[in-house]
């Protein structure tokens, strides 16, 4: 083995390391986004007049401070390691979510108006619905890259899927906020369900494909089958189905605290969602694969 | 050159990182002129300042950035084997932290000059503490220029070895 070989195996291992770390980032990034949604929606659906010292909205400011601190953090840490695109996003993210607690700030101040009211739910909805495709696209460059993969190895068609649901999901939770608002309502409810509808049948689509990932073989004539993100897909579409459930509830019943029901599948689909992108948690499932047979792979050419 | 710390990072991170000190600073140049404003003409007199006052949103936006950014420095130093940056900026991220602290306090008990001791409290807590962060960024940045200033001496050197 040459000098120059064992360097860059080095410099290798120290990059897989370093992505690594960016991985835990994101996946703590994720985590605050969802909690802060939760009590953010908590915050909006059953506490009235909140003040700077609630308890509720402290906890809240707290939690999308650190989402906005891990946004930074992973966009720079992008940045040092190459992944321009993922740095691109999160630091844009960040910024984002700045303007959105300024809105928050605001409506501290002014918490009767309707109109600062609507201002305040639609920019920190967007900002929630901006930050979960991008958390998973950074979350599927940056396992690549900590894997040893390239990154401008082509995605796997469930992956793109999954991005096409995560940006559908996030254009759901938009239009579900504007439903709060008398002046759109009809057109946000039609909105809304005809988004949740797409995403549904997004995340059906991203079952079928990840079975069917299984049906083909890779160079190495190995099945590229990942049955985790089966798992985590068919979790996926379970939660979005019972929101749906949640959703008609709602409409016929009516009770604010079926929304925050919803709020809380919607976290769960985004989730499952995430982790099937990842498909984290590998069991040794070598034991399941059939060898393949010289004319399966003849068939296949 | 011996107890020099030069890390991991590559020159490029380096400057990257240096451009992010230089970031910081102007933020926490724009926070000093809008905490400022707040303490001359706003809270002078008798006058006191809401959470939703445009002066404070932009005082807390700055607030949040900059710690953002003291942050992400302290994260930097931590991983690509920077001891004294990261302590310095962790250092610098727990007065920031403390300072936010003191200037709820200071919100939410009045938010003017007489509101009363605990206010002010609140104030001077923000004020001293803002200073130190400032101190400790400086002394972090001053690493990060050394580290930049060594592996450009080291560079030619090594390229004349290969």
């Amino acid at each position: 083995m040459t000098v120059q070989t064992l360097s860059e195996n080095v410099s290798l291992k120290n990059e897989s390391r370093r992505a690594r770390w960016i991985l835990y980032f994101v996946y703590l990034q994720a985590l605050f986004l969802i909690l802060t949604y939760i009590v953010g929606v908590w915050l909006g659906t059953e506490i009235h007049n909140a003040t700077i010292t609630t308890p509720d909205l402290v906890v809240h400011g707290i939690l999308a401070s650190g989402f906005a601190l891990l946004s930074a953090v992973v966009g720079f840490l992008a940045a040092l390691e190459n992944q321009k695109r993922v740095a691109i996003s999160n630091l844009a993210l960040f910024f984002i979510t700045i303007v959105a607690g300024a809105t928050g700030f605001a409506y501290l101040g002014n918490n009767s108006s309707s109109n600062q009211i609507l201002v305040t739910n639609l920019s920190m909805m967007t900002t929630i619905g901006i930050a979960m495709p991008i958390t998973g696209y950074s979350l599927a460059k940056i396992s690549r890259s900590a894997s040893g993969l390239k990154s401008n190895e082509h995605s796997s068609l469930s992956s793109l899927m999954t991005y096409f649901a995560l940006v559908a999901l996030s254009f759901t939770v938009i239009a579900g906020t504007a439903v709060e608002t008398i002046a759109l309502y009809a057109f946000a409810v039609v909105l809304h369900v005809g988004l949740a509808a797409f995403t549904v049948s997004l995340v059906l689509g991203i079952v079928i494909l990840s079975v069917l990932e299984g049906s083909t073989l890779d160079k190495t004539g190995s099945r590229s089958w990942v049955p985790q993100r089966v798992i985590y897909s068919l979790l996926g579409l379970a939660a979005i189905s019972i929101a749906g459930g949640d959703g008609v509830i709602t409409v016929t019943v009516g009770g604010v605290s079926y929304v925050v029901v919803m709020a809380e599948l919607t976290v769960l689909i985004y989730s499952f969602l995430l982790l099937s992108i990842e498909a984290p948690l590998h069991l040794n499932l070598t034991f399941l694969r059939r060898p393949v047979s010289k004319s399966a792979l003849k068939q296949q050419e | 050159m011996e107890r020099e710390e030069i890390g991991n990072l590559g020159l490029r991170g380096l400057s990257l990182t240096l451009r992010l000190c230089y970031a910081n600073f102007l933020v926490y140049l724009l926070l000093y002129v809008t905490g400022m404003y707040i303490n001359i003409y706003v809270t002078s007199g008798v006058n006191t300042i809401g959470i939703s006052d445009i002066t404070n949103i932009v005082h807390m936006v700055l607030a949040i950035v900059n710690f953002a950014f003291t942050f992400v420095i302290m994260v930097v130093g931590f991983l690509y084997a920077m001891r004294k940056v990261a302590l310095f900026s962790l250092g610098a991220v727990a007065s920031l932290v403390i300072a936010t602290v003191g200037g709820m306090l200071f919100l939410s008990t009045g938010g003017g000059r007489q509101s009363g001791d605990i206010t002010l409290l609140g104030g001077w807590v923000m004020s001293f503490l803002f200073m130190l962060a400032l101190f400790l960024s400086y002394y972090a940045t001053l690493k990060i220029v050394r580290a930049i200033r060594i592996t450009e001496l080291v560079k030619p050197t090594e390229q004349r070895m290969t």
